[in-house]
């Protein structure tokens, strides 16, 4: 086998023995925590699969996750460390329900309509961060990181002042307009018809980054970018756009689930998929090709988190935990590079030798 | 009508009450910096903090151990840090992503599961950092009010300021902490152990950043809740970047911000649409950090 | 250096290429009027570490229409064109797809070379070409530059090693201190004591002497 195929098989073993940790300390922190552990664990890793809706449960979450992780992957990617993720799919999500009350409904149309309008208000947001750091640069982490609070604040307004329904009992909006919805494709589950939108997104976007010239200016903007610009490569441009487009992305994420799940706009406070999104980006090795399986495993954990908070005693929080550590491990270059090192120098020895026997 | 809260010296007490955690995080932001370790995770630091002085302070009845709890829980988050980025080389950003992560669930997890609260530190009796009216200046008109009667804490990161400078510059370990934030390689051809430095610089940041997690739950306001530092430990890091890194600086920003935090809070009390009023503080970030890039890149 | 390449802006006095002022051009355009650049350090400016040699070698060719199939980039021709350079400039490496970083030195350098001199280029600005790369990678990258300059291109070598510049260069300029310090026409009249003396400052040429450049 070849270094670059040794390479990518000890990658999958690290990310492995990572998740294999996280999962180990959580058995640990379960069993320390709970007075019926055995009952607790069954629920965490058991209980997702004892039924239709549950099971349903994973691939409902896993939507949204797929939509914020990629958004995070393009901007990582291109090496900008931007957190709008979660603001862009809220903000996204908000702008697609006032379409969803405002706007006239148009047979075929309509759900378009308000899919657009998320992606646009979610572009919107990255585009703050990313002219800072492309004229200015300007720390796109901590200005991402208050726009979220900007947008939260700014979206809640908005629906207070828009769509608020004034008959309801809490802070809600007005009903969507049906034709605005994505429509159920599961009976018997939430499942919408956003989880396909999910995998054509999915695609296009490693098309965009692996196969067009435009993402690959992109991604050797992320790994060298004084190459990028010395090859002629316009860098302002990837650096404003891939921002831009990573906020685009989280907020279609938001629009699809507002329309895919929700028949009015309810949520009082950041649902926190963006900041999940970074996980799953991160198991995935920032590789669109990798982000359905990692956001189903994240979404997987939760779901079983989820059961587990609510037929024993041990709260769901504990999946920060799993989380954390997670992302350390995966992400720490020296996490198993002296056994990488022992099996470099090995193969080495053995090429030699066998060239040595010619 | 801000002219007539302006005007009130309630307001600039106000202003320097709330400016007390952006403080602490962004003294506990140049410290780190200066040894060339980006923080990020003073924002997890200072709610595991939060949580702990509220802990140790109902479960022991004590203010002082309370807070001091919340220090050593600083210092423990930082050592977890250093650990994961400097000897498990994971890059800083993640692992402070991560803490952050771990923090603002991890929080809640604790307290369900010492107290069966879920959220909220409602049924704990923890106990506040007490004031002080400094005697003879309370008395005096304006600055008095403004000055006297404030949370220890308050008064201590002010100290903190030039306690800070004065380590920095003044005490060897502050030249060392500079000098691997300027060359490593130049530290290390000395013989001096870069990464035990900046584990001392990071353990220092997390003293400040356990202060102020501390005056959030035991000062501020007398609980713990969920998220409750609201994004000051980031602001911190603006605050810093404005600050040019100096301390002096440094506080001025924290106190930009206080300001407008401060003015936030007054707003809402006049009917003003709370959510738009809630905006202000983290708009004057981005605007104060667009102002401090502009400036810098024309000084090139 | 960093005028002829584009990387900043020209303020005062102009800079010609094939008659054109290309003071304020973008680095994109400059490249545009085939003007190759082999850069200083290599790991910084010339190559992506983590990416394959394929995609560093078609870094400033993204636009090429033979590399390109409407929106997608055309894979089978970049990894043809990658395989075709490797053998021809041999560079030593497991297949197009490995990584530059794994290479050595010389190797990379010739990745950068490979790059750079294969779309034939009219003016090569080679910045120490041969600065920490074995030696028979170095003639090698000599010889191409030779080569392309039998074929019509012009290339404009800095390099502060005497043995590779005398012993490429049909003329030479010394710079010292900012300045051009001597121009001599023809470099095989030229020892290296007298070069010495320029490189150190303590000769300099007269503006009659330089003249004979102006007129070149």
């Amino acid at each position: 086998m070849n270094k670059t195929g040794n390479s990518r098989q000890f990658e999958i073993i690290r990310t492995l023995a990572a998740v294999g940790i996280a999962m180990a300390a959580a058995v640990i922190i379960i069993f320390i925590v709970s007075k019926e552990p055995v009952n607790a664990l069954y629920n965490f890793i058991v209980g997702p699969f004892t039924s239709l809706r549950r099971f349903g449960n994973i691939l409902e979450m896993a939507c949204p996750l797929i939509f914020t992780s990629l958004a995070v992957c393009v901007m990582f990617q291109a090496n900008q460390f931007n957190m709008i993720a979660e603001g862009g799919f809220f903000f996204g999500a908000l702008c697609a329900a006032i379409a969803a009350v405002k706007l006239p409904e148009i047979t075929g149309v309509s759900v378009t309509a308000a899919l657009l309008a998320g992606g646009i208000g979610g572009a919107s947001l990255g585009a703050v961060p990313g002219i800072l750091k492309a004229k200015w640069n300007t720390n796109e982490f901590v200005v991402s990181l208050m726009l979220n609070y900007v947008a939260l604040y700014l979206g809640l307004y908005l629906m207070n002042t828009f769509i608020r329904d004034t008959n309801a009992g809490s802070k809600v909006s007005l009903k969507f307009q049906e034709g605005f919805r994505l429509p159920n494709i599961v009976p018997g589950t939430r499942i919408h018809l956003g989880i396909v939108i999910a995998a054509l997104v999915v695609i296009l976007i490693y098309l965009f980054l692996y196969c067009n010239k435009w993402g690959y200016s992109l991604r050797i903007t992320g790994q060298n970018s004084k190459f990028a610009e010395y090859s002629g490569i316009n860098t302002f441009m990837v650096i404003l756009f891939s921002q831009i487009l990573g906020g685009a992305i989280a907020g279609l994420g938001g629009a699809v689930e507002m329309m895919g799940i929700y028949n009015r706009f309810q949520w009082s406070a950041l649902p926190n998929y963006g900041f999940d999104g970074i996980t799953v980006a991160i198991i995935a090795k920032q590789s669109p090709k990798l982000v359905p399986a990692a956001a189903l495993f994240l979404a997987y954990l939760r779901t079983g988190a989820d059961i587990m908070s609510r037929s024993s005693d041990v709260p769901s929080e504990v999946i920060s935990v799993i989380q954390a550590l997670v992302i350390v491990l995966i992400a720490a270059n020296s996490f198993l590079s002296g056994w990488k090192h022992r099996m470099l120098v090995k193969q080495s020895m053995n090429e030699l030798a066998a060239e040595g026997g010619k | 009508m801000i002219f007539d809260i302006i005007s009130s010296t309630s307001f600039w007490y106000a202003v320097l009450r709330v400016s007390t955690p952006i403080l602490f995080a962004a003294l506990a932001a140049i410290v780190s910096n200066k040894a060339g370790v980006v923080n990020i995770a003073i924002e997890g630091t200072m709610l595991i903090s939060s949580l702990t002085g509220v802990l140790f302070s109902a479960w022991t009845q004590s203010v002082f151990i309370g807070v001091s709890a919340a220090v050593a829980a600083g210092v423990l988050t930082a050592l977890i840090l250093a650990y994961f980025s400097l000897n498990l080389k994971t890059d800083i950003t993640l692992t402070g992503i991560a803490l952050n992560l771990f923090a603002s669930g991890g929080t809640i997890f604790l307290l369900y599961l010492v107290t069966g609260d879920k959220g909220m530190s409602g049924s704990l009796k923890s106990l506040v950092v007490p004031s002080w009216d400094i005697p003879v200046i309370k008395n005096i008109p304006v600055i008095g009010e403004i000055i006297s009667g404030h949370n220890l804490l308050t008064y201590l990161a002010f100290v903190s300021v030039i306690v800070v400078s004065v380590l920095l510059y003044r005490f060897p370990i502050g030249l060392r902490i500079r000098a691997v934030g300027e060359d490593e390689g130049a530290v290390a051809s000395v013989g001096l152990n870069v990464t035990r430095i900046q584990y001392i610089a990071l353990m220092l940041s997390g003293v400040l950043s356990g202060l102020g997690g501390a005056f959030m739950s035991m000062g501020y306001v007398s609980w713990f809740s969920k998220d409750m530092i609201a994004g000051r430990g980031f602001i911190a890091l603006a605050a810093e970047a404005m600050g040019r890194g100096t301390p002096v600086g440094t506080m001025t920003a924290a106190m930009v911000f206080g300001f407008a935090d401060a003015l936030s809070n007054y707003l809402q009390a006049l009917q003003i649409s709370a959510e738009l009023v809630m905006m202000i503080p983290y708009i004057t970030t981005i605007i104060g950090l667009f102002i401090y890039s502009t400036k810098k890149k024309n000084n090139k | 250096m960093n005028y002829l390449t584009g990387k900043d802006m020209v303020e005062m006095g102009k800079i010609f290429v094939d008659g054109q002022d290309i003071g304020n051009h973008t680095i994109r355009q400059i490249r545009d009027k085939k003007v190759s650049h082999i850069p200083e350090d290599r790991m910084v400016d010339g190559a992506a570490s983590s990416a394959s040699i394929a995609e560093n070698m078609i870094s400033t060719k993204i636009d090429s229409q033979y590399l390109n199939k409407g929106l997608l980039m055309n894979r089978t021709a970049i990894n043809q064109m990658a395989e075709k350079l490797i053998e021809y400039y041999r560079i030593k490496c497991d297949g197009s797809q490995q990584l530059v970083g794994m290479l050595s030195g010389g190797n990379i350098q010739k990745v950068v070379a490979a790059r750079e001199l294969a779309s034939k280029p009219r003016l090569i600005i080679a910045n120490q070409p041969a600065r920490g790369v074995d030696v028979s990678a170095a003639e090698f990258i000599h010889d191409k530059l030779l080569e392309l300059r039998g074929e019509g291109s012009a290339t404009l070598l800095v390099s502060a090693d005497l043995n590779e510049v005398l012993g490429l260069s049909d003329s030479l300029i010394v710079m010292y201190d900012g300045e051009i310090a001597a121009y001599f026409k023809d470099s095989s009249k030229v020892s290296e004591l007298e070069l010495g003396m320029y490189m150190l400052g303590s000769k300099k040429m007269n503006k009659e002497e330089i003249g004979g450049l102006m007129d070149e």
